[in-house]
C-alpha cells in the first residue's frame, strides 16, 4: 500500500502573475459598488418616502375598489325564478337534497309548511273555504 | 496590523474601507488557497473568493470578536465552499460522482495546476472523498491546522474531527494503491 508521507506536502495550484495584487482591488469595487447603490440620494429618499406611499396607495386601491367577484346571493338574485324554477326541473336535484342544504331554522319550517298548506287549499277549496281554513289555522 | 486594530479601524466610518481592505490583504491568499483546493478551478475560486470577502464585509459588524477573526473568516468561507459545491450538484441535477468526476477532469485541463503526476493522483485521491471530509483533510494536511481551530471553524467535535482525518487518510491510500 502506498503511503500519503511518500508524497511531498506540495500544492500543485497556481494563480495568474499579480493576482494577489489585484484581487483586493476588485473585492473592494464590487464592495463600494454594492454600497454606492443603496447610498443614492435619489434612491434613499425614495426608499424612505415613496415606498411607504406606494404601500398605502395599493392598500387604498385594495380596499376601494370595487370587486369583480359577486357573492352567490347577489348572483342568483339577478336570475329570474321562472328560469330557476325550469333549471331546477331539469336537474337530478331532489327537494330532500335541496331542504338538506338549506339550512333552515323552525321559523323558515313553519312558514314554508304554511305555505304548502296554502297551496293544497288553494287547489282542493274555493276562495272563501280557503280563508276559512286559514283563519282556523292561524 | 493586529486584528484588533483592523477591526477599530473598519468600525470607524472615516477609516472604514482602508480598514477592510487591510483586512483582504491579510486573510486573501488563506481564503483563496483553502476555496482552490475545494473547487479546483481558478475562476470558480476567485468568485468564491469575492463572494466570500462580500459576506465578510456585510456580516463585520455583527462579528463579537468571541473567536479569532481569522477563524470567523474561515467559518464564512468553509461554508461558502460547501453550499457551492452541493448548489453545483443540485444545479446540474448530476449525481455527486459526476460532479467529482467533473472537478477530476479539471485537474488535467484547466489552467495554472502544475505538479507531477503523483501529486495530481493525490488530489484525485481527493476528489472520492466527500466534500465535509475533503474539507477536513485539506484544512489538516496542507494548512496544518491545529484541531482545535478546525473544531472552531467547522462546528465539529475534535474526536470527529480526528477520526474523519484518519478515516480519509486510509481512503486516500487504497485509491492510491488500487489506481
Amino acid at each position: 500500500m502506498k503511503k500519503l508521507e511518500d508524497i511531498p506536502n506540495q500544492n500543485i495550484f497556481e494563480v495568474p502573475d499579480g493576482y494577489f495584487d489585484l484581487l483586493p482591488h476588485q473585492i473592494m469595487e464590487r464592495v463600494q459598488r454594492k454600497k454606492s447603490f443603496f447610498e443614492l440620494p435619489a434612491l434613499k429618499l425614495s426608499l424612505r418616502y415613496a415606498l411607504p406611499v406606494l404601500i398605502l396607495f395599493l392598500g387604498l386601491a385594495y380596499f376601494l375598489t370595487p370587486t369583480t367577484h359577486h357573492r352567490p346571493e347577489e348572483m342568483l338574485s339577478t336570475i329570474s325564478t321562472e328560469h330557476l324554477i325550469a333549471y331546477l326541473n331539469e336537474t337530478d336535484i331532489s327537494l330532500n337534497d335541496l331542504l338538506e342544504v338549506a339550512n333552515l331554522d323552525d321559523t323558515d319550517a313553519d312558514s314554508l309548511n304554511l305555505k304548502i298548506q296554502l297551496k293544497s287549499l288553494s287547489e282542493d277549496f274555493s276562495g272563501t273555504e280557503v280563508k276559512n281554513e286559514l283563519e282556523n289555522e292561524l | 496590523m493586529e486584528d484588533k486594530e483592523l477591526l477599530q479601524k473598519i468600525r470607524n466610518p472615516e477609516t472604514r474601507n482602508y480598514g477592510f481592505n487591510m483586512l483582504v490583504r491579510e486573510y486573501q491568499k488563506r481564503v483563496y488557497w483553502l476555496v482552490r483546493k475545494m473547487v479546483i478551478d481558478h475562476d470558480d475560486a476567485n468568485d468564491l473568493t469575492q463572494d466570500i470577502f462580500i459576506k465578510v464585509h456585510k456580516a463585520i459588524d455583527n462579528f463579537r470578536e468571541d473567536s479569532q477573526l481569522f477563524t470567523w473568516i474561515y467559518r464564512i468561507a468553509t461554508n461558502e465552499c460547501l453550499s457551492y459545491l452541493n448548489k453545483k450538484k443540485r444545479r446540474f441535477f448530476l449525481p455527486i460522482e459526476d460532479v467529482g468526476q467533473q472537478l477530476v477532469s479539471k485537474l488535467d485541463t484547466a489552467a495554472h495546476i502544475s505538479g507531477d503526476d503523483i501529486q495530481k493522483k493525490l488530489q484525485k485521491a481527493l476528489l472520492e472523498l466527500p466534500d465535509k471530509q475533503r474539507l477536513v483533510f485539506n484544512l489538516k494536511y496542507f494548512e496544518e491546522m491545529p484541531y482545535e481551530e478546525m473544531s472552531k471553524v467547522t462546528k465539529t467535535s475534535v474526536g470527529a474531527l480526528k477520526a474523519s482525518f484518519h478515516h480519509a487518510i486510509k481512503k486516500i491510500e487504497n485509491f492510491l494503491s488500487n489506481d
